[in-house]
């Protein structure tokens, strides 16, 4: 998945494990930008009776720098503490559950967003509520009215923290048996009939920390941006989750945690730790700041999974295979962002130094008529231009990995026929609109659609 | 919890319903964790109560991290290494 379990270390600590990442032009107020980074993965809407909520001792942040460099200049922060309305019941809700108030609502999280500035601290609120888990038809049957509630003004902005759907849709089940994209096995070194892909998350739930902010409030100097050009327009984001250096499990089922917050998850782009950086250094990469990412750069400069492509599907990619350079291509889109001169009209670039950062050119408006594909599909507004709910992330980093980006950089080189094809979905499966399917997404804030209720899933 | 029959499930589920529920009902901070961290969020500098842990980095150095609130603080300090390391023989 984009980075769910993606590493040993985190893979144990669910609440912490960012999962993924998203940064866009609202489309429906297009002088704001969205921030969503969700936490807790492969979540069961039936998980009851101890249904997923936030780290009560973890520290969840999005980091955002501007002015077209990597410096850290605004990090919004979120600590959630969690109340009992009544904790001598075993039970999530004692009744139906119709407002953030309801007595019959046992288990409650309260959240408070603190945003650093250039080295100052403000507390942007305090005590807001999450919506419940969305439980059943019976203990929460007006779910939609619960979650719109949990939607709190925000300095100009808005703000919301809870269950929603998971966004991200890929063919978990498929690609880590041996590199096997469904639609293409019968070209597989082990073969098998082409079939449609599994959307392996579309029955699941995730964790949503989801900011709107202005972007008035993200450029360096206050001003709006307009010039695709202009570095200013440019932010790199990421999201990290932190917990304290020592915890002690006392006596008694109590727990201390002491010391400065360490850094245990962190994510900007997707599926980086995921496949990019190999298994011996993922817990280390997960504790590392992305402006230090230069000590990773060997591992875009040659992935593992390019050169595993041709193996996998005997004579599919013979261009890929012969070719040896560094893949520059790779390292501008993860690394750096896309330099101007390379996609007309368009540059996300923060200098030269390499840091994985999710890149957002803020002065290009929302697409009337979006592609999944992003800017693989021409459109401009979509991945790697940030990341938007629905973008095909899986198959954009697959082709790419392939080498149907490596033109962008070295004309000399041709792509595979299969490198622009290549996805762990079929295309008709894409064209009726059973991927990502229905529901999956609304068309405003949070983005995410309402999560899936336990009663009625898995189905 | 309160003992429950089926007419006062009903009504509090009523009660819900019409919006009548209160949060004074909620009570406060409920977990030891959270108020743990509480505590750490007041004050960056250690009280007489505060928790703190001692993290032999390195015995044969000296080298000990203290932890205290959010604070950690690495010292070198062979003889009190050498101390723990009596009392848990």
């Amino acid at each position: 998945m984009s980075s769910h379990r993606e590493a040993p270390g985190i893979s144990k600590d669910p609440v912490a494990d960012s999962t993924d990442l998203y940064a866009f032009t609202s489309p429906d107020h297009p002088n704001s930008v969205t921030l969503i980074a969700n936490y807790i993965p492969l979540e069961g809407p039936d998980g009851g009776p101890n249904f997923y909520n936030f780290g009560d001792d973890v520290l969840y942040e999005i980091h955002i720098s501007n002015g077209g460099g990597v410096g850290e200049n605004i990090t919004y922060q979120f600590k959630f503490t969690t109340e009992y309305t009544d904790p001598n019941t075993f039970l999530y809700n004692t009744g139906v559950i119709t407002s953030l108030n309801s007595s019959s609502w046992n288990v409650r999280q309260f959240y408070s967003v603190t945003r650093i500035r250039n080295g100052h601290s403000e507390v942007l609120a305090n005590k807001l509520a999450c919506p419940p888990v969305n439980v059943g038809v019976r203990s929460t049957p007006n779910y939609h009215a619960l979650a719109a509630a949990a939607v709190h003004p925000l300095d100009g902005g808005w703000v919301f923290a809870g269950q929603r759907r998971e966004g991200f849709y890929v063919d978990l089940g498929s690609i880590f048996d041996l590199g096997v994209l469904r639609p293409f096995q019968n070209d597989h070194l082990i073969p098998l009939p082409a079939v449609g892909g599994v959307d392996s998350s579309k029955q699941l739930n995730v964790h949503t920390i989801a900011i709107q902010v202005p972007k008035t409030d993200l450029t360096g100097h206050g001003e709006l941006p307009t010039d695709p050009t202009s570095a200013d327009s440019v932010i790199g984001v990421y999201t990290s989750a932190s917990r304290r250096k020592s915890t002690v499990l006392d006596n008694g089922g109590r727990t201390m945690d002491v010391g400065p917050w360490v850094q245990v998850s962190r994510l900007g782009m997707p599926l980086i730790n995921e496949v990019v950086i190999p298994i011996g250094k993922k817990d280390f990469w997960n504790s590392t700041d992305p402006r230090n990412d230069a000590q990773f750069v060997a591992n875009y400069a040659h992935p593992e999974l390019a050169g595993l492509l041709p193996v996998l599907y005997p004579g599919v990619f013979p261009n890929l295979a012969a070719y040896t350079k560094e893949r520059a291509d790779l390292e501008a889109i993860l690394l750096t962002g896309i330099p101007a001169g390379v996609v007309a009209g368009f540059q996300n670039n923060t200098g030269s130094t390499p840091a994985d950062l999710l890149r957002l050119n803020m002065a290009i408006p929302p697409a009337s008529s979006p592609n999944i594909n992003g800017i693989l599909g021409g459109d401009l507004a979509g991945f790697p231009n940030g990341r938007r709910v629905f973008d095909d992330v899986a198959t954009i980093e697959i082709r790419a990995i392939a080498g149907v980006t490596i033109p962008l950089v070295d004309p000399s080189f041709t792509p595979d026929g299969a490198a622009g094809a290549v996805s762990d979905f079929s295309a008709a499966q894409f064209s009726s609109g059973a991927v990502p399917g229905n529901s999956r997404y609304i068309d405003h804030f949070p983005y995410l659609g309402l999560p899936l209720n336990g009663f009625d899933t898995p189905r | 919890m309160a003992k429950v029959t089926r007419r006062t499930f009903l009504s509090t589920t009523v009660g819900a319903a019409g919006g009548v529920a209160a949060m004074g009902l909620i009570a406060g901070p409920s977990t030891l964790v959270e108020a743990a961290q509480n505590v750490a969020d007041a004050s960056d500098g250690p009280t007489a109560n505060e928790p703190m842990t001692a993290f032999v980095r390195d015995a044969a150095t000296g080298e000990i991290e203290v932890m205290v609130g959010h604070k950690a603080v690495v010292t070198k300090n062979p003889q009190l290494i050498r101390q723990l390391q009596r009392v848990t023989r």
